[in-house]
């Protein structure tokens, strides 16, 4: 993970060679990593969906056009952000774009420093998308760990009901079921009811 | 009945049933019972299981030990029996003939060594083989018979025998057993029987002590030894509660429940015996293997069963106790329950009989205060009681010689008499009121409660009579002063009542019935029903009223309101006095009620006239005061709310297009009502029919007095209820005798519009009409007078601004007025000209003197036309002029000054240039759309390079910076800057503003070159576009403006398909019949309707909302400036077809040329 968000890049498929030639320079100038890709084929091909960045897309280009790629990627489940790069006075087509689940779009002709406001903007949300991504996986590693009562307590205690409802429900004594809260707990690494309840939300 | 007022209710004594718990309770005790029986079984059985089992390894046990000492036995005797010594020396001492001291000392020595066998105390004898006894251990040599035949029987067997038990005479234990072992001797090979051994066994020694042992402590364990002997059973060992029975004691073999008996047949253990004593033991039976013998053990019940049965003594104790107890709760409780039963029917009982009582009594009292005359079936008196005698003033005797008829009034008629008897007769009894006469001739009238008794069989009829002259008089009385009081109160509209506050009767007289609307069959007759009367709205006011007058000793006194069907209100005045008892509590309130519906109705009709002159002469003020018509009517709207007290004011005005009243003022608390209301003036709406619209349309006032029973407000009331509004009115007002508009009043009362109220709103609406007519007036005059300042202001602007100059000058050439044109083109201000300057001055030198003679000739006729001359400018520079110069002459004929116009001759084609503008406005159309889509091409490069230049900056803000490599991207940068500009000269070629050249131009190749510009709305609208081309000629035209057509058309077209499913643009090229180029242009879009394409081509006509009409004028007028036609083809069900032609080659320099001679 650390070594991935270290390594984040921009991707940028774009078909005219000075918009890309330019980007490049533009990026490795704030030290950017970047990739480029003349066409969405040339993507399609080397792309790898364990990519960390975000992916900068040319709306207009010849054969596959941007609106496409960005279609075929969702279809493929995709996470990447992508930026999109319009003409002007495309505005239809970036609201379709937006609704597709581009991150953003971003206007040509535009200023370099907007470009890399938006790359930034992309790279956090990619870094806040794998965290979650990460933080759910661990939870569920730990909801694993639990025994079938701990499961059925940590169910009602999130359910909300007392210890002694818990109780009468899977008829142990009450303080059995504390034992079991307090064991969740741990096992768990949350201190509070609250933080149970979100956990078992953020997993279903 | 107030005897038993405070007695239980006998009905409801009721005996519970005790055969119901009894019987749970029985179960409940067999329960317990029967489970007890069963556990004790239970535990028996396993007791008797465990004992019989203990009872049973016991006597294994001992049969074992009596085995293996039998065996021992034998193999002693075995022994014995090859022992040659004792048989040889017996043998030779024999042969002796059992003589020789030496040889019997031998014998006795031998035998003495046999005195304890195997450790058990032995008698031994010797025996010959002829039976005698030759020797033995205690001397005594004597065998009984049995032992001798027995041991005789050894000699031929020669093996080792073992007798049973059995006695012995006449020595120191009389039992044993024998072990009896042939002595042989070997010779020869062959072994010669000598004699036979005896040994004589104790049993005592060994075998009895081993029966009678117990292996634990036991008070009536015992092993018995016993055999079959013949019919009977032989005991073998003394017992242990019987001494001295060994071999002494007998019983049957076939006693059935003896263990004895029970072994000898065999069996092997028993729970239920019966021992030897006659005690119930239970027995575990053994036979002995080897012998004869049956080893019995046995144990007494009791013994086994002693602790259990102590334990059961207690449980059965205890139970016995609970049960007794139980028993006795039950006994104790029913008793209880018997006991209050038993009360409360005595309790009834006496009750029934008390009232029964009483009744009797009562009814003797009756009879004792009143005359009682019992007759026969006929009416003939057969007895009377002394209150008879004294009322009719008969004598007993006379009495009872009359008829009942001879009582009556003597004109009354028979038949009465006789049908109350025939009744009475058939019902049995019969109560009636009469009028009977005394022997004195007085009347009296009496009530006659009759019966059919009985005597002894005989029917009698008894009437029991009671003067009721008094109370007949009394009634009577009443009835006159009621009467005459009801008629009283009915003449003063004065109503009375009386509430009786204990048992809150409420008694109303006629009037007050009459007053109230009220069906006196219906009325409740209490407080409650009196207040439910009460107008809602009142009810809080006269409780608080009429409570606090009662509490506080006040008199009441109140006016309220009665809420009568259809919203009727009536207006009552109560007063009333509350009487006290000596302990202060109110005991009945006495009252009046008056109707002054009439008296209010007078107050409130005038209070609302006050209010209405108030608010008319609040508006009229507001008329003369306001010169706004918008305000004036909010205004009189507001002052009829604030002065006239309506719930609501608006004004409407006619508005023509949507043919309705338009709410243009508003007033009043329930001002959302209008909401709801759209007083349409066509009738063909629902709302049409409102009143403001009927006022509105007949010109005439509407008074609405109830909304809940009009028609015309129907689809109003629910809302005007919500609102509180009852009534209406509308009142029409008129501008130049046309009816423009309503005023609408609302009142929160029903019937609030009356006859003279009617007649003032008439008269405000009088007013506002005047004011609105003065409105009008006003702002006519207004109107004239700013376009009067409007057109002054046009005709001196005209003047001033004009695309040409104007100047006079006088009769001396000096200039007296100038435009501001003029001074513009001069570079003068109007300071330095007016009246200072002489137009010669201006004049170019050339013109000067051909200015200078005409001038001279200033007349009447005077006129320049046309002169083509220069003027000078300040700066020095000349301007070209045209002037026209005409003389100002006043009514005398003499020359005041020129009126002269100067036409800028740079800009002469002034007309042409308007039409080229709107080429122009064509043409920006083209480099708009060619700008848009040439933003893309030009972002490209310009986005690379400011990425390339900032990523240059960027990297130069750090120190060591390769300046190479900046330098190789700077030039990258600045060839993408070169691409941009190259765009750009691109686009400015596009648009340039004399690009009208025509050149020989292949229409195929503008076709494709156009579409490119609009891509993006292609695109961007999913437009499917088909090109369906044939080879042409090339033709001569102007390409910007054959592009625009193509574009316009195409645009259009997509427009045209924004909201379609189907979108297809279709562009289509070929020569037509007339060797025209034909351009065709479809789409699938919403088509032209035949009454569009009429107007089509024509200037300002559009059907797009941004659209300024101009695009298919200006395509019209390109076309035809090539010589071509453009048209709209209709016959599609979908979409439009446009199409154009251009002339090619020489036809069309034809057309032009002569289109041009006939403009020229």
């Amino acid at each position: 993970m650390k070594r991935n968000s270290e390594q984040q890049t921009v991707f940028v498929v774009e078909d005219d060679e000075a918009m890309r030639d330019s980007i490049r320079w533009l990026l490795e100038s704030e030290n950017i990593e970047t990739r480029m890709y003349a066409s969405a084929g040339d993507f399609l091909k080397g792309c790898d969906f364990d990519l960390h960045g975000c992916l900068l897309l040319d709306v207009r280009m010849p054969e596959m056009s941007g609106m496409e790629l960005l279609e075929v990627l969702r279809s493929k489940g995709f996470q990447l952000p992508v930026i999109m790069i319009t003409g002007h006075g495309d505005v239809p087509m970036a609201v379709r774009a937006i609704k597709l689940g581009a991150f953003n779009f971003i206007q040509k002709p535009f200023a370099s420093q907007e470009l890399l406001d938006q790359i930034q903007l992309a790279f956090a949300k990619d870094r806040e998308s794998r965290q979650k991504a990460g933080l759910a996986e661990q939870r569920r590693a730990y909801l694993a760990s639990l025994t079938d009562r701990q499961m059925q307590v940590m169910e009602l205690v999130a359910a909300g009901d007392s210890s002694k409802a818990i109780a009468m429900k899977l008829g142990i004594s009450p303080k059995t079921v504390d034992i079991h809260r307090a064991t969740i707990m741990r096992k768990l690494g949350v201190k509070s009811v609250a933080e149970i309840v979100q956990l078992r939300l953020s997993l279903h | 009945m107030t005897l038993f007022g405070s007695e239980a209710q006998p009905s409801t004594v009721r005996n519970i049933s005790p055969s119901l718990p009894l019987l749970g309770y029985i179960v409940l005790a067999i329960l317990v019972i029967v489970s007890t029986a069963v556990a004790f079984q239970r535990i028996t059985r396993s007791i008797e299981q465990e004992k019989l089992r203990e009872l049973g390894e016991i006597t294994d046990t001992k049969v074992g030990q009596i085995t293996a000492w039998r065996n021992a036995l034998r193999w002693r005797g075995e022994a014995l029996l090859h022992d040659s010594m004792l048989a040889t020396e017996f043998g030779r001492w024999l042969e002796k003939g059992g003589a020789g001291n030496g040889s019997t000392h031998r014998i006795q020595e031998l035998l003495s060594e046999l005195r304890y066998v195997g450790g058990y105390k032995t008698n031994a004898l010797l025996m010959d083989p002829h039976g005698a006894v030759r020797a033995s251990i205690n001397g005594n040599n004597t065998l009984e018979l049995e032992e001798v035949q027995h041991a005789l029987s050894v000699l031929t067997t020669r093996t080792v025998a073992l007798s049973d038990i059995h006695r012995n005479q006449g020595q120191e234990h009389a039992i044993s057993i024998d072990l009896i072992v042939p002595l042989l001797t070997r010779s020869h090979g062959m072994d010669q029987a000598v004699g036979v051994l005896v040994l004589q066994i104790d049993p005592y020694d060994f075998l009895y002590p081993l029966i009678q042992s117990w292996p634990m402590h036991s008070a009536s364990a015992e092993t018995l030894l016993v055999r079959r002997d013949g019919n009977e059973v032989l005991f073998l060992n003394d017992l242990r509660f019987k001494k001295d029975a060994a071999l002494a004691l007998h019983f049957p073999a076939d006693a059935p429940d003896l263990p004895a008996a029970m072994a000898l047949r065999g069996e092997r253990s028993t729970i239920r015996a019966i021992d030897y004593r006659g005690v119930p033991v239970m027995s575990e039976m053994r036979e002995i293997p080897g012998s004869s013998w049956f080893l019995v053990s046995k144990i007494d019940h009791k013994e086994l069963f002693a602790p259990f049965e102590q334990l059961k003594i207690w449980i059965t104790a205890t139970g016995l106790t609970f049960l007794l107890f139980g028993a006795g709760i039950f006994w104790f409780w029913n008793k209880q329950i018997q006991t209050r039963h038993n009360l409360l029917k005595a309790q009834r009982d006496a009750a029934v009989e008390r009232e029964m009582l009483v009744k009797h009594f009562e009814s003797l009292s009756r009879l004792a205060s009143d005359i009682i005359i019992v007759a026969d079936e006929t009416g003939q008196i057969v007895e009377a009681n002394e209150r008879a005698v004294e009322n009719y003033g008969y004598a007993r005797e006379e009495l009872l010689r009359m008829n009942v008829s001879d009582l009556r009034l003597a004109n009354e008629d028979p038949a009465i008499l006789r049908k109350q008897i025939e009744v009475l007769n058939r019902q049995g009894e019969l109560h009636y009121e009469a009028v009977d006469r005394r022997k004195d001739g007085t009347i009296f009238f009496v009530e006659v409660s009759a019966r059919v008794i009985e005597v002894q069989g005989v029917r009698y009829l008894q009437g029991i009579v009671r003067d009721i002259t008094v109370r007949k008089r009394a009634q009577e009385a009443l009835r006159k002063s009621e009467a005459l009081l009801s008629s009283s109160q009915r003449m003063a509209r004065i109503g009375s009542w009386e509430l009786d506050l204990s048992n809150d009767r409420l008694l109303w007289s006629e009037e007050n019935y009459r007053i109230f609307e009220a069906d006196p069959a219906r009325f409740g007759g209490n407080y409650e029903a009196f207040i439910n009367a009460v107008h809602p709205e009142d009810r809080a006011k006269v409780e608080e009223a009429y409570f606090s007058a009662v509490k506080n000793r006040t008199s009441y006194e109140i006016e309220h309101r009665l809420l009568l069907p259809n919203q009727r209100v009536k207006y009552l005045r109560e007063w009333c006095e509350t009487e006290y008892d000596a302990d202060g509590k109110p005991v009945r309130s006495i009252g009046t009620t008056q109707d002054v519906t009439e008296q209010q109705l007078a107050k409130q009709r005038i209070q609302r006239l006050n209010n209405f002159y108030a608010a008319v002469s609040k508006a009229d003020e507001a008329i003369v005061r306001t010169e706004d018509r918008d305000t004036l009517l909010d205004a009189i709207c507001r002052i009829a709310v604030k002065y006239g007290q309506f719930k609501l004011a608006w004004i409407g005005l006619a508005d023509e297009p949507s043919r309705q009243l338009r709410i243009v003022a508003s007033s009043g608390e329930a001002k959302d009502y209008l909401e709801s209301i759209q007083a349409a003036i066509d009738a063909d709406l629902p709302e049409g029919i409102g009143p403001a619209y009927i006022a509105f349309r007949e010109n005439r006032e509407i008074v609405c007095n109830d909304f809940f029973s009009t028609l015309h407000v129907f689809p109003w009331q629910e809302n005007a209820r919500k609102f509180g509004l009852y009534a209406s009115a509308s009142c029409p007002f008129t501008l130049d005798g046309n009816v423009i508009g309503a005023l609408t009043l609302y009142a929160g009362e029903a019937k609030y519009f009356d006859q003279e109220l009617s007649r003032l709103l008439g008269d405000l609406a009088n007013d506002i009409s005047l004011a609105l007519a003065n409105f009008d007036r006003e702002k006519q005059r207004r109107q004239a007078e700013e376009m009067l300042r409007k057109s002054a202001r046009e005709i001196e602007d005209l003047y001033n601004n004009a695309p040409c100059g104007y100047h006079s000058v006088n009769e001396y050439g000096i200039i007296i007025q100038i435009n501001d044109t003029e001074l513009h083109w001069l570079g003068y201000s109007r300071d330095e000209v007016l009246g200072k300057m002489n137009i010669a001055n201006l004049y170019h030198l050339k013109d000067k003197q051909k200015f200078l003679t005409k001038v001279t000739q200033f007349d009447r006729n005077w006129f320049v036309r046309d002169s083509e001359i220069e003027l000078i400018r300040k700066d020095g520079s000349l301007l070209p002029v045209i002037q026209k110069a005409t003389a100002i002459c006043d009514d005398a004929g003499n020359f005041v000054a020129t009126r002269t116009t100067l036409y800028d001759n740079t800009e002469r084609k002034l007309v042409e240039n308007l039409r080229e503008e709107m080429e122009q406005i064509g043409r920006l159309n083209v480099a708009a759309e060619m700008a848009s889509g040439m933003a893309h091409e030009l972002s490209q490069p310009l986005t690379a390079c400011s990425n390339y230049l900032d990523g240059c900056l960027r990297r130069m803000k750090e120190d060591n910076w390769d300046q190479e490599q900046i330098r190789k991207v700077t030039q990258l940068a600045y060839k993408q800057s070169e691409r941009a500009g190259k765009i750009i000269n691109h686009l400015k070629g596009l648009v340039r503003k004399n690009d009208r050249e025509r050149v020989l131009t292949d229409v195929n190749a503008l076709v494709g070159e156009t579409l490119l510009f609009l891509e993006n709305e292609i695109n961007n609208q999913e437009i499917s576009v088909h090109l369906d081309l044939s080879d042409l000629p090339l033709v001569m035209v102007s390409r910007v403006e054959i592009g625009q057509i193509i574009l316009n058309l195409c645009k259009n077209a997509i427009e045209a398909m924004r909201d379609t499913a189907q979108r297809e643009l279709r562009v289509a090229t070929r020569i037509d019949e007339n060797g025209q180029v034909l351009v065709v242009v479809t789409d699938t879009g919403t088509g032209i309707s035949a009454v569009e394409s009429e107007h089509l081509f024509s200037p300002f006509h559009t059907s797009k909302q941004e659209g300024l009409g101009l695009g298919l004028s200006i395509c019209r007028s390109f076309v035809e400036k090539h010589g071509g036609r453009i048209w709209v083809n209709q016959h599609r069900e979908t979409g439009a077809e446009f199409c154009f032609s251009l002339p090619t080659g020489i036809q069309y320099e034809e057309k032009f040329r002569t289109a041009n001679s006939v403009r020229g």
